[in-house]
């Protein structure tokens, strides 16, 4: 059956265009119930349960829910939990939470998918019974509304049709909707059952913790209560003032220091627009997009520089009077001089509400339902929830969403998602700080594990033939100990005219992950593995990550092949790429293949192998050095985890090898080949990654540090920065190179990956490298750019087609943001996590450590400490400080009395743990020598244990001291960020 | 957000099936003043092909011909002004995709016409597009075929054109309307001979409208062929009953 869809649309020229298009008709749409006799049903299409047990004291006959578009959207939540299940989702509310959401849509979708929910999907919109035509004067909302009444209504007498007929108990639907004149139609007119999703959820007396979870919005009227912000414009009010150029659209910035400041990045204004003060913020949330209007330019002011922390004791009951908060905002903002275009929100263009991780705020009134939760993130406000378990919440981190803001709240109002763990516990924090980093870190669904090979994997003959067949050669891969997403492995032999051939084989996940397949697309949005310090979040399905993909000994695997003829100096005389079937004959360690080059008894293929490739490493490194490729350091540490506990036990500086630098080299090797190779075949659409020469400017502090120190650095580029690094040595102060290569990386820009035909071959170079094209070939396993690169190189090659994405250039663009964004965010995560087991490591103790000056700053020093990698700070001025400092900009100077600070100079300073703040516990440090009266602490003697039994399991720590350091991890996040 | 191709439940937008044909009407013998016509509504795409011939060449053809003796065959295609959702064409005559679908026609019915029949004489075939909603050749195609039938031509057997798509997830799709076409997945066009010799089908015409990769290609050609040999059954149901619609009236009239 047919019939035709007849749409009137504006395009965006404005013309008004009539679209005609059809709409098939079927009747071969089955009910998907077990209790059905009339639908021919296949054994898969049988979804919902003959007998639903009820759950619901209100309801206790046996039913099936049907919902509205408002009821998914809203509450989500609820909906994906267990306890909810034998449900009828309705097309039309699939297209409708589609269009008004993707990030909802993704979430339905996963419950859709999974058929232990119990959740199925009725085509009405297709179904010869259930479509209707909208009519006129219809609004479409209330059309979809009808439409879902009348799918509800089939159902209903397509049931009591089979029910009556098989004798079998009758089954209910229940359609839940909060819209209630949708209510009222359905019981009046269709004679259906139907109620608010709140009374639903409430008759679940068994479960009475899901409503929390309930988004509860407030429709009545807010007239009777005073409001505390000014209304918000309306869509149509601000579309004509940013049109006529009185309002103006941007992104809105939250302060973390100041919960009464924030700006608003708008594009066309060469500053920030700074928005000061409860009003003038009118409830915009960090990252909505909103409108501004400007304020006459003899109210502008500038930023506060004043910490200012939301600590209102009895935010239950709303207060009208101007308060404290608000007038210390004013007083310190009319001193300063310098002043910033200031503004005022006057409406909320789009909401980028997120769920926020935080916790409960005791509440002294026993008993109530009402809370207050305090996110981690200090940017966002306080949200006002309702929960019944409080008690329960006190000593966890829980996630909260944001459901709306009225006018006379002054708060948002949300509702309880879900509790994480108890606070301080390591699973917990782990998650709160993947959330907080926006890693995607949720189960694979089972749609992208439905695009996993079946097992046992069988190589074929077939496959055979299209690869070149490298399993009887001597290949090895070299990681780091316990790495089982092994990426890469390498081999060489001697040629028989003299040269050496040396291959680069690289997991095949190109084959494995097919263009645009619901895997792809997922590896796509988490872009990265994110490695925590004692857990890893892959991008790809463990299968794939740790298995099939994974270049593991003695097992035959695909890998995509880079292979090199290189003469004995490493010159490149030959490169050639194809795919191939490996079987590597050891998975080493470094350690393991440092010890088997070293012993000179050993001469198997393997070990002469990597007695050649080490060789060739050397003069390889040599030359790229040469070339201006800089020699940077991170303080990078490891922890040794307790294996009971988990809990980090010792910490240590990562131990380099020569055999890190060996495969190194050859990685970046291929690297620039595949790069050079993709980029002649595609040259408008290859994908690469560059690293941005930074500007003089960023150099400044590390110039002005040094000449202090008798020495001049140049770094007018990269080659010459990278002579002055290797010639600058103090002997009296052998970490004072390493200092200065901390702080030279510092100074650098973030590399970033883009596509080749948006920019200019010049613009293609990585600094750090010193290589006038780069790209990521080597890591497949947890890079996603290694994938596409893959893809390139293999259409290259002509061992696999290309398909149109890989070749659209505005697409590939939005795919770089997102894979830079994700590495960003990983490489936070990973600090955060690094922290936070600092923090774990130095909760029961406090130890007096050797550390140095990195920075002298207005009101502080920056203290690095080599043995952990840690950095903090020791502040010079404040409270419960007598000392008194001199600063000297000049030369980067701070005096006390006859005791002088330089950059660089060593001190003593005993780390110790502030765990006064719940959620941003932080490592205190304190000068111990040299001694300041008056300042300096005394000394303890090396280190002091608090508690001397910590792995003692009757020690149980209380909760509150437990908590952790997302605080310190956003930080350097931040730091990094500005460069 | 693009739209899928597919949804989970296996619905294409439209609400078709993976392997169905849009609903296809057609008639032979719509017009009266030339020697052949036909109509075809294929989805929403509505297209009239009519035939005059076969004639004494014109002046202007044979000299072009250069005065041989060959069998001349003109082909011209036109777009009705409101042929695209209802916004105004610029009416181009001599486009450049005009004249790339006309060579085409040319070359795909010249392969199947009995040219030696017809040597020295010309045959024109006019075609309007009076409505688009995507497979516009195809339509364009399968219309032709039927006025050449109704014009009484001689023919090595039926052409049939038609579609096929493939989702992301390697899917094939069966004769692709416009929304698909835009929602980006690749086109595949042919013109096949659903018959000819014993099991062999022939295919007269090509033509893909962007890349993918070379192991889908079997399924999507099958995917066309399929195609092909349904629409082969459609026209031929619609020549017959006008044949016995042509028979019965005799009769009567007798
Ligand atoms: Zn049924």
């Amino acid at each position: 059956m047919l019939t035709n869809k007849v749409f009137i649309r504006k395009n965006k020229r404005g013309n008004v265009l009539k679209i005609i298009r059809e709409h098939y008709l079927r009747t071969d749409l089955w009910c998907g119930s077990c209790c059905c006799i009339i639908c021919p049903h296949e054994k898969h299409d049988l979804i919902l349960a003959e007998n639903p047990p009820s759950k619901s004291s209100i309801f206790k006959e046996p039913h099936y829910l049907m919902v509205d578009t408002n009821v998914i959207l809203d509450q989500i939540d609820v909906f994906e939990e267990d306890v909810i299940s034998n449900v009828i989702i309705v097309q039309t509310v699939i297209d409708e939470v589609k269009h008004r959401s993707s990030a909802i849509y993704k979430r339905l979708r996963d419950i859709l998918t999974n058929p232990a929910r119990k959740f199925y999907t009725f085509v009405n919109e297709h179904h010869r019974d259930t479509y209707i035509e909208r009519e006129q004067k219809e609004s479409s909302n209330d059309r979809n509304d009808r439409a879902i009444r009348k799918a509800a209504l089939w159902y209903q007498n397509h049931l009591n049709k089979s029910t009556k007929e098989s004798k079998k108990p009758k089954i209910t639907i229940i359609l839940l909707t909060d819209d209630a004149e949708n209510r009222r139609k359905a019981q009046e007119e269709d004679k259906l059952v139907s109620c608010s999703v709140q009374t639903y959820v409430r008759s679940l007396s068994e479960h009475p913790y899901l409503q929390d979870k309930l988004c509860i919005k407030e429709y009545a009227s807010e007239s009777d209560k005073h409001p505390v912000y000014p209304p918000h414009l309306t869509v149509v009010q601000m579309h004509e003032g940013i049109k006529s150029g009185k309002l103006y659209q941007g992104s809105f910035v939250a302060s973390r220091e100041n919960f009464l400041e924030g700006s608003v990045n708008v594009e066309c204004f060469e500053k920030f627009i700074l928005v000061q003060g409860r009003e003038a913020l009118n409830r915009a949330i960090d990252g909505d997009t909103v409108c501004v209007e400007l304020l006459p330019e003899n109210e502008w002011t500038c930023p506060s520089e004043i910490v200012l922390e939301d600590n209102e004791n009895d935010p239950i009951v709303e207060t009208i009077e101007e308060d404290e908060n608000e007038k210390i905002l004013k007083e310190s903002a009319s001193k300063k001089q310098e002043k910033q275009p200031t503004g005022k929100i006057v409406g909320i263009i789009k909401r980028k509400w997120r769920q926020y991780c935080g916790i409960l705020k005791p509440n002294e009134i026993k008993g109530t339902s009402r809370h207050i939760f305090i996110p981690a993130e200090r940017k966002i406000p306080r949200v006002r929830i309702e929960t019944r378990q409080a008690e329960k919440l006190y000593s966890k981190r829980i996630i909260v969403a944001i459901d709306q803001w009225p006018r006379h709240s002054r708060y948002p109002q949300g509702h309880f998602v879900r509790a994480l763990g108890p606070l301080g516990d390591k699973e917990t924090e782990n998650e709160v700080l993947l959330i907080e980093h926006d890693v995607p870190h949720s189960k694979f669904s089972q749609e992208v594990l439905n695009c996993l090979p079946s097992l046992p994997w069988i190589i074929s003959e077939q496959d055979y033939k299209e690869r070149v067949d490298l399993r009887k050669i001597a290949i090895c891969s070299v990681d780091p100990p316990g790495c089982t997403d092994i990426d890469d492995a390498l081999h060489s032999r001697l040629l028989p005219n003299g040269n050496i051939e040396v291959g680069v084989h690289i997991a095949d996940v190109s084959h494995f992950i097919r263009p645009g397949t619901a895997i792809d697309k997922e590896a796509a949005s988490r872009a990265t593995t994110v490695y925590l310090v004692d857990k890893r979040i892959d991008m790809v399905p463990e299968l794939l990550s740790s298995n099939l993909c994974s270049l593991r000994g003695n097992v035959e695997r695909f890998a995509f092949s880079c292979i090199w003829e290189l003469d004995k100096n490493a010159n490149i005389i030959a490169t050639k790429f194809h795919k191939s079937v490996i079987k590597s004959k050891a998975a080493l360690t470094y350690e393991e293949a440092q010890l088997i080059i070293d012993d000179k008894n050993k001469n198997d293929d393997i070990a002469k192998s990597l007695r050649r490739l080490n060789e060739l490493a050397k003069i390889l490194k040599r030359r790229r050095t040469e070339n201006g490729a800089l020699v940077l350091a991170s303080p990078e540490i490891r922890f040794h985890i307790d294996s009971e506990t988990n809990d980090p036990i010792e910490v240590a500086v990562k131990q380099l090898r020569e055999t890190n630098s060996m495969v190194e080299e050859f990685m970046l090797l291929a690297n620039v080949s595949v790069a050079e190779k993709i980029e002649k075949e595609f040259p408008e659409h290859a994908m690469l990654r560059r690293h941005p020469i930074p500007p003089q400017t960023n150099f400044e502090p590390l110039i002005k540090a040094v000449r202090h120190q008798g020495f001049d650095i140049d770094t007018s580029s990269g080659k010459h920065l990278a002579i002055s690094l290797d010639n600058i040595v103090k002997d009296d102060n052998p970490y004072f190179n390493t200092m200065l290569r901390i702080l030279a990386t510092r100074c650098m820009l973030q590399a970033v990956y883009f596509i080749s035909g948006t920019l200019t071959r010049s613009e293609f170079f990585h600094y750090g490298l010193a290589a006038p094209i780069y790209t990521h070939f080597t890591s497949p396993i947890r890079r996603y750019a290694d994938i596409i690169v893959h893809r390139l190189l293999a259409a290259c090659i002509g061992a696999d087609s290309t398909y149109a994405d890989l070749l659209d250039k505005t697409k590939n663009s939005l795919l770089c943001n997102n894979l830079n964004y994700r590495n960003r965010m990983a490489q936070y995560a990973g600090r955060a996590s690094v922290a936070l087991n600092t923090h774990l490591f130095f909760r029961n103790r406090s130890e007096e450590v050797e550390g140095y000056v990195l920075f002298v700053r207005k009101n502080a020093l920056q203290i690095l400490v080599p043995k952990y990698g840690l950095e903090g700070t020791i502040y010079l001025s404040g409270k419960n400080i007598n000392a008194k400092f001199i600063y000297n900009e000049e030369n980067q100077s701070q005096q006390c009395e006859n005791i002088v600070f330089h950059s660089f100079d060593p001190v003593i300073v005993r780390l110790s743990l502030d765990s006064t703040n719940v959620q941003h516990e932080k490592l205190v440090f304190e000068l111990v020598k040299p001694f300041i009266e008056g300042f300096s602490i005394q000394s303890n003697d090396n280190v002091m244990e608090i508690d001397e039994t910590p792995q003692s399991p009757t020690m149980k720590r209380k909760p509150m001291e437990e908590a952790v350091a997302v605080g310190s991890g956003k930080k350097a996040g931040n730091k990094k960020k500005k460069k | 957000m693009a739209q899928e191709l597919l949804s989970l439940q296996g619905l294409r937008i439209d609400g078709r099936r993976q392997n169905e044909l849009r609903q296809i009407q057609c008639r032979l013998g719509v017009l009266e003043r030339c020697d052949g016509s036909a109509y075809m509504l294929h989805g929403n795409t509505k297209v009239i092909a009519s035939i005059s011939g076969p004639k004494h060449p014109t002046k202007n053809s044979a000299n072009k011909n250069r005065g041989g003796d060959e069998f001349i065959f003109n082909v011209r295609v036109k777009f009705a002004t409101f042929s695209k959702n209802g916004e105004r064409q610029k009416v181009v005559k001599n486009s450049k995709k005009l004249g790339e679908i006309e060579i085409n026609l040319k070359n795909i019915f010249k392969s199947v016409i009995l040219v030696e029949k017809y040597e020295k004489s010309q045959l024109d075939l006019n075609i309007e597009i009076l409505q688009t909603d995507g497979s516009e050749i195809c339509t364009v195609v399968n219309a032709a075929t039927l006025a050449l039938i109704d014009a009484g031509i001689c023919m090595k057997e039926y052409i049939c054109a038609c579609t096929a798509s493939l989702t992301n997830d390697g899917v094939a799709l069966l004769d692709v309307s416009h929304l698909e076409e835009i929602c980006g997945g690749p086109t595949l066009t042919i013109a096949a001979l659903p018959r000819t010799g014993d099991h062999e089908q022939s295919v007269a015409y090509v033509e893909l409208s962007q890349k993918f990769y070379l192991k889908d290609l079997n399924k999507i050609f099958d995917c066309a062929l399929m195609g092909c040999e349904k629409i082969r059954g459609i026209l031929d149901e619609a020549i017959r009953s006008n044949a016995f619609e042509l028979v019965n009236s005799e009769l009567t009239n007798n």
